[in-house]
């Protein structure tokens, strides 16, 4: 059936089919003609920008990272590798952190407009919140504006952009990017009466050096509103592409699809003519999709079910392995519960013994075993904070962050820290998990009665909503205990301040260390790999010895893909098994007749 | 009348308006929309908790924030809709969101809800008049445990055998030797069991039936139809002297010449005639007027004949034979659609099979301008999911319209009717049918609020993105104005059914428009 | 495949005699004797109601009951073993509904029909461990809960705003049915979803919530009765006796309208056990640790493919129930309201075997039979018998 379908096909299309040959650049289009993949996600695009606040998530962002080139990406270790086929970026100063940007010669968005500085300066205008209005807000709604970092107009020359920090920034790597906006179209669709691109990015270009934030305001509005788009946008502007694909045809919650770029000339060449990611939300609905061969590649958070359904298909394979997001409980210091000094008269040893005999008694090896190797048979227990493992960080730190004491269960251990501090026993726990969810109510079950032979009487506390995390209706947490999972996109070494700072906003458990929040803020500006590591050291050491929490596993995750199809690699970060791709091939078995 | 419509619908309307506060209210109390947000890490939430909180007005009370709803839904009625954005659907407006995500539904619903009346009328009224036979009692035990299944349990049946099970089988359709005969049974004892009858009968009807069911399959198996299934003019042929008995035992009868000549010239000759001629009307117009036109043209043949040979009772033989005619229709779109089964199943990604598991369309043949190949696929996608509402409401119709003739044939009018002389044929169809049919007219107005509940759940094992996705996803994540378009939606919709009910009852029962 | 009736009595001649001898059958009963017996006719309807009662029965005595507390876990913190907060009663079967136990079998059925045996978990063990008989025992008797609790309150909200708006009419009657329609505008399953998540999801308050919305239909019901009823002479016969309103409801006009009562609460409970599965199915139904059948049939639904019996069990129950329920009503239809009942106007291909038999058998006596024909044309009457109950 699949050779049929190669011929068929290939004759149908072949009206709209890709001129290959007609370029001029030695650069060689590996696409081949015909060929059509069909993957699943839960969701899809309904907005082309995916930097601003409301189109900030990962269903864009995994359709923009196929539209868009960019100066690096996550591979699947996960490292950041860089492309330069499509530009470089130059670290040229240390004091101040200086970093320059180049795109390469001939890039082009897809109407044919060459990609330039005036698209890195929007990008810089809205990342750093270089324009803002008369009150001083950022004028641009971009999700996570650092107006603090390189507040400075950049220098721009031909495809050049030369950004000047104010402060080092451990991050800058991943700070500065192009996004999938053009610079041309947001200014077009703005101003409609400016009908020559190169003058819109004039305009542009000249507006933000002057800092002319009325004539701005239209463009900035433009470039949050007018890419939302649930189904193929009116105006081309809109879904310009400077990546080896563009929308062809979107149809909202249903499915996009994306065909080749016949500009696209600066990086590996994808080999399909055409994607369609198609939207699935149940990952059993996804696997019998895949088996009935609606789509070819399948992936999500599996259950014993689906992983062995993914098993029993002949058609199929797949692969195994941790993602980025984790499961961890956390406790809640400053709500007069057991873990609250106050609670002991504000003996902060007591507290802490009562913690840590906690965290003793949790059984996450257990947990591991019945939950989740049963899905992942390599996933190991999450020893560190702040890094995934495998990433290069995560070993130093686990050597020495102290979480070797957690290595086991240790009733008898908790037995004596609680005897040790004095408190009463049974010590009631009110531990909250979102009702409803198996896998956690299950886990709920084992800390349970692991932690009861310790003399914890941990109590379900279970409710659909989770209130806790309102911080302006409930300032301190009701439940004792919290299990949840936190998710990371990057690898970026700032922003764990968000939930272990003092007072931030993600710290739903009222926790607070002088050490933690000063070392947090040395990381931010820290350069140096090695003090880098040095600094996240002394962060989770004083995080495993104050009993703040501890992390459980990786939650697993599957992807499945119909044999019919090569070189899918899934990653554990954003853009998941999109990252490589142009790596994806109809495998030899199908095309060879 | 008019002033009896216009007040049910002012009523009906304040009852509308009530019901959506009470929904909003509800709605909005039931959870938080930032909840979501509210367990990121990502360094940007807090910032999207403002932004959203600012955008959904969340500081205001639930039931102040009604009211300023209420003033953007108030603009619909001046073409100005103003819904408010959907959180759950990446902020884009409602209106936008109800747009497209009302279509298919409504294609879901509609379809299900006139098969199932079709078979559930057919299926009930002839139980009725097999009361306590073996056929009834099994139909009854079915209807039963259909009534009692849960929806989403029966499409995920279906979803595996219907669907993927099946696939497999078209992906190497071999039909073991045994089944031919068993089949051939079965069909035999099942018709046997519906025609009824004397035991001559019905040993002469298990023997005809059931070699002719085996022969067909045999057919079939022989042909390799199941693997290039077509029609072509033999279908046409089969499917119109088919239908023309049909429809002629059910209303005039077999043993009327003059009346057999005319079904004959028009529902059979007709189609199969012009069936060449259409091919190009088809290949070129390649869209859905095309049909029409071709019915309006059966339809016109057959009331002419019917017309011409009708004699004294021409008007009602024009009538028959041009709906006999009309029905002609059908084999001929099928047999347009089954001609592109090659290039079908050449572009679409299943690996085997055409049944969809997934979504209401095929990328790639939205793509293409054949408006039948779109046709087609609409059908390997709609049929899983359709056959699963129908199936549920099909038990609800059968139960009704058993009962509802039960009770009319027991009138003292059937009776007389009887009594007169007229053949049972007569008396079931004239007389009895159309009293029957009244009670399953207030029936489709109350079916619909179930059926759009089984829509919820078949479109989410089909992953259909209707109203059914609409309304989850603005319960999971509290998306107050998503849930009140979606209300809004199936409340006009249960309104406009409930008003054609009135309209049909007080249409078909003089009675009523006395009061 | 006969009615019952046609065994008893003597095939051949039966028809003539049919009604007569159904009128002497009810003739001297009071019309409680005469549902009764009529219902008691219904084989199907006494069948259900036999095995609805053993389900009962076997639910709530095998795995016992947890009464009182949140019903939410609870740790003994001495041994570690996990319970339920309540008051427990145990049953006769040794295994709980929450303990993870050992494994046994790669989970799957112990249950064998030959040799016949129970084994250690009949119905198999899910990923943990958990028996699933007890936890399907204990999800069938929460889902009984919800279908009595759910038919009970929605009965009694039905009935009193229906009698209430037949009865008073006017002003009265127009705020309930508008109200009435209010509920009945919004599909059931929205509020049952919206409702169950902000009031949380145990069986206690599904029940009581789906008791709360879908009492609609019987209101309209009741309503039309109490409309019809409440012209008829004995009302005011009543009225003239110097009763009271209340007097008048429910002394003399609610007994009149119990059939059409009886039969659609037993269609809203079997309407109930189902929207609570769908509730369940979307996830806004009874919440873990709490279990119904509904929960548990989503909760492995995904295991349809791969471990069918965490799928099927459940869901094999559910059908019993709901059918039981729908056979239970459909026999009390048929007793309170025989007008349906009619005696077949032909004659099934075994009484014409038997009548074949029987007839041979005569023909070699000698005698002559008469032809079957002429027993099909005597025109059956049913509807006199449709006399004895009330006017709709």
């Amino acid at each position: 059936m699949n050779i049929k379908r190669g011929a068929a096909g290939a004759a149908v299309i072949a009206a709209g089919a890709l001129v290959l040959s007609g370029c001029s650049l030695p650069y060689e289009s590996e696409v081949i003609e015909g060929t059509e993949i069909t993957v699943s996600w839960n969701d899809i695009i309904d907005n082309f920008n995916s930097s601003s606040t409301s189109g900030n998530n990962i269903a864009n962002s995994n359709v923009t990272y196929l539209t868009t080139s960019s100066f690096n990406y996550y591979d699947n270790s996960p490292e950041l590798v860089q492309n330069t086929e499509f530009g470089s970026y130059e670290k040229t100063s240390d004091d101040p952190l200086t970093v320059e940007y180049t795109i390469n010669d001939n890039i082009v968005w897809s109407d044919g407009t060459p990609l330039d500085e005036a698209d890195m300066l929007l990008s810089w205008a809205y990342i750093f919140a270089g324009v803002t209005d008369e009150e001083g807000a950022p004028l641009f709604n971009y999700a996570n504006p650092r107006a603090d970092l390189a507040s400075a107009t950049p220098e721009i020359d031909d495809n050049k952009l030369v950004l000047v920090y104010d402060k080092p920034y451990v991050d800058w790597e991943v700070q500065f990017g192009i996004g999938s906006v053009a610079a041309h179209a947001a200014v077009q669709l703005a101003y409609p009466e400016i009908e020559d691109a190169q003058e819109a990015k004039d305009q542009l270009v000249e507006a933000i050096q002057n800092k002319d934030s009325e004539w701005l305001a239209p463009v900035a509005e433009a470039w949050e509103a007018d890419f939302q788009s649930a189904n193929t946008p009116e105006s081309d502007l809109v879904k310009l592409s400077y990546g080896p694909y563009i929308v062809e045809d979107l149809v909202e919650e249903d499915y996009v699809t994306l065909v080749a770029n016949e500009e696209f000339a600066w990086g590996p060449s994808p080999k399909y003519e055409r994607i369609t990611i198609r939207q699935i939300a149940d990952p059993t609905a996804q696997v019998q999709s895949l088996q009935n061969g609606d789509v070819q590649v399948a992936s999500g958070q599996p259950t014993p079910d689906v992983l062995q359904l993914v098993q029993e298909t002949e058609t199929a394979d797949y692969h195994t392995s941790d993602e980025a997001t984790y499961e961890h409980v956390d406790l809640t210091f400053n709500n007069g519960g057991p873990f609250d000094p106050a609670t002991y008269g504000g003996d902060e040893e007591t507290a802490k013994a009562v913690r840590i005999a906690f965290l003793k008694t949790i059984p996450r090896n257990e947990i591991l075993e019945k939950l989740i190797h049963p899905l992942n048979p390599n996933a190991v227990v999450r020893n560190s904070i702040l890094q995934i493992p495998g990433s290069p960080m995560y070993d130093p730190i686990v050597e020495a962050n102290g979480s070797a004491e957690y290595a086991e269960v240790d009733i008898e251990g908790a037995k004596a820290l609680l005897e040790e501090a004095g408190v009463e026993t049974p010590v009631e726990v009110k531990f909250w998990y979102p009702e409803g969810n198996e896998r956690r109510a299950a886990e709920y079950e084992l800390i349970a009665t692991s932690a009861a032979l310790a003399g914890f009487d941990v109590t379900d506390d279970s409710e659909p909503n989770w209130e806790f995390t309102d911080t302006a209706a409930n300032p301190t947490n009701p439940h004792d205990a919290v299990i949840f999972a936190w998710a990371s996109t990057s690898l970026a070494l700032t922003g764990t301040d968000q939930y272990l700072g003092t007072g931030q906003p993600s710290n739903f458990g009222g926790y607070s260390n002088e050490v933690v929040d000063t070392r947090l803020s040395d990381l931010e500006t820290e350069l140096d790999e090695d003090e880098q590591i040095q600094i996240q050291i002394d962060v989770e050491t004083e995080l495993w010895a104050d009993g703040y929490g501890i992390t459980i596993f990786q939650f697993p995750g599957l992807t499945a893909w119909d044999q019919g199809v090569e070189g899918i690699a899934p990653a554990p970060l954003a853009p998941y098994y999109f990252w490589n791709f142009w790596e994806w091939a109809p495998s030899d078995g199908a095309t060879a007749e | 009348m008019f002033s009896f419509v216009a007040r049910r619908l002012v009523a009906t309307l304040l009852v509308l308006l009530v019901a959506s506060f009470v929904v909003y209210v509800l709605t909005a109390v039931s959870g938080d929309p930032l909840e979501e947000l509210r367990g990121s890490r990502d360094p940007d939430a807090q910032a999207k908790i403002a932004d959203l909180a600012n955008k959904l007005d969340l500081d205001t009370p639930p039931v102040l924030r009604y009211f300023a709803w209420l003033g953007g839904a108030a603009g619909c009625l001046v073409g100005n809709c103003d819904l408010g954005i959907s959180v759950a659907r990446g902020e884009l407006p409602v209106t936008e969101v109800i747009a497209t995500a009302m279509g298919s539904t409504l294609q879901l619903v509609t379809a299900a809800t006139i098969l199932a009346i079709l078979f559930g009328v057919a299926i009930g009224m002839t139980t009725a008049l097999r009361q306590y036979s073996g056929y009834d009692y099994t139909v009854t035990f079915a209807t039963f445990v259909f009534y009692s299944l849960p929806v989403f349990w029966v499409a995920v049946l279906l979803k595996q055998y219907g669907g993927i099970a099946f696939n497999q089988f078209l992906g190497d359709p071999v039909i073991p030797w045994w089944f031919i005969p068993i089949f051939g049974l079965v069909t035999g004892f099942i018709l046997m069991a519906v025609v009824g009858g004397g035991l001559a009968t019905r040993i002469k009807t298990f023997l005809f039936t059931g070699l002719a069911g085996a022969a067909l399959l045999l057919l079939l198996d022989v042909t390799g139809w199941f693997a290039e299934p077509s029609i072509g003019i033999v279908g046409i042929i089969l499917f119109s002297v088919a239908n023309a008995l049909i429809v002629a035992s059910l209303t005039t009868g077999l043993r009327d010449k003059p009346a057999l000549i005319a079904f004959g010239i028009a529902a059979v000759g007709a189609p199969v005639a012009l069936w060449f001629p259409f091919q190009f009307l088809f290949f070129f117009g390649n869209a859905w007027w095309t049909i029409a036109l071709v019915a309006i043209i059966l339809v016109a043949i057959g009331a002419i004949v019917g017309w011409l040979f009708g004699g004294d009772r021409r008007g009602n033989l024009a009538r028959v034979v041009g709906l006999a005619a009309g029905l002609g229709t059908i084999p001929l779109v099928f047999d347009q659609m089954f001609q592109r089964w090659a290039t079908y199943e050449s572009i679409i990604p299943l690996s085997s099979g055409v049944i969809s598991t997934i979504g209401s369309s095929t990328p790639a043949i939205d793509r293409t301008d054949d408006y039948w190949l779109q046709m087609l696929d609409s059908l390997t996608h709609m049929i899983l999911p359709t056959a699963t509402l129908m199936l549920i409401s099909l038990a609800a119709y059968t139960r009704y319209s058993r009962a509802s003739l039960l009770e009319v044939m027991n009138q003292d009018y059937v009776r007389t009717a009887r009594a007169k002389g007229l053949s049972e044929r007569v008396v079931v169809m004239r007389h009895a049918f159309r009293n029957a049919m009244i009670p399953i007219a207030t029936i489709i107005a109350f079916d619909f609020g179930g059926l759009i509940g089984g829509a919820v759940i078949t479109e989410t094992v089909f992953a259909w993105k209707g109203m059914g996705a609409v309304f989850s996803d603005a319960l999971a994540r509290t998306d107050v104005n998503l849930m009140m378009g979606f209300f809004l939606v199936t409340g006009v919709l249960a309104v406009i059914f409930n008003i054609i009910a009135d309209l049909l009852y007080s249409a078909l029962d003089p009675r009523i428009r006395v009061s | 495949m006969t009615d019952p009736k046609h065994i008893t009595e003597a095939p051949d001649e039966s028809r003539g005699s049919e009604i007569s001898i159904e009128q002497r059958q009810v003739a001297g009963l009071s019309q409680g004797a005469i549902v009764r017996r009529r219902f008691f006719q219904h084989r199907g309807a006494v069948v259900s109601l036999i095995a609805f009662g053993l389900l009962v029965l076997l639910a709530f005595s095998s795995v016992g009951t947890v009464i009182g507390g949140s019903g939410e876990y609870a740790v003994d913190t001495t041994s570690g073993t996990l319970g339920i907060d309540g008051f427990r009663i145990a049953g006769w079967w040794d295994k709980d509904w929450w303990t993870r136990y050992p494994i046994v079998n790669g989970g799957q059925p112990t249950i064998t029909l030959w040799p016949f045996s129970i084994g250690e978990h009949p119905f198999g063990q899910d990923d943990l461990g958990k028996d699933m008989f007890a936890r399907v025992m204990r999800g069938t008797q929460q889902s009984l809960v919800v279908v009595f609790l759910a038919g009970i309150i929605s009965t009694i909200i039905g009935v009193v705003v229906g009698a209430f708006s037949g009865f008073y009419r006017g002003r009265i009657d127009s705020l309930l049915m508008r109200f009435t329609d209010v509920i009945i505008i919004i599909p059931i399953l929205v509020l049952g979803a919206v409702l169950a998540t902000t009031f949380g999801g145990d069986a206690l308050t599904i029940g009581i919530l789906l008791g709360a919305i879908a009492w609609t239909g019987l209101a309209r019901l009741v309503r039309a009765e109490f409309l019809a009823l409440r012209e008829r002479e004995f009302v005011d016969a009543a009225r003239v006796a110097g009763a009271s309103d209340g007097r008048i409801i429910f002394k003399h006009i609610l007994p009149n309208t119990v059939g059409v009562i009886v039969v659609n609460s037993t269609l809203l409970m079997s309407a109930a056990i189902l929207i609570e599965v769908s509730l369940s199915f979307l996830g806004f139904g009874i919440q873990t640790p709490d279990i119904s059948l509904g929960q548990l049939i989503n909760q492995y639904q995904g295991a349809f493919n791969t471990r069918p019996w965490l799928f099927w069990w459940p869901g094999i129950f559910i059908i019993i129930i709901a059918l039981c329920i729908n056979f239970v009503g459909d026999g009390l239809r048929d007793a309170f309201d025989p007008r349906q009942k009619r005696v077949p106007n032909f004659n099934g291909p075994m009484s014409e075997m038997r009548r074949w038999w029987a007839q041979r058998g005569a023909d070699r006596a000698g005698a002559v039979a008469p032809g079957g024909s002429a027993i099909d044309a005597s025109a059956p009457d049913g509807s006199s018998r449709g006399g004895s109950t009330e006017d709709r």
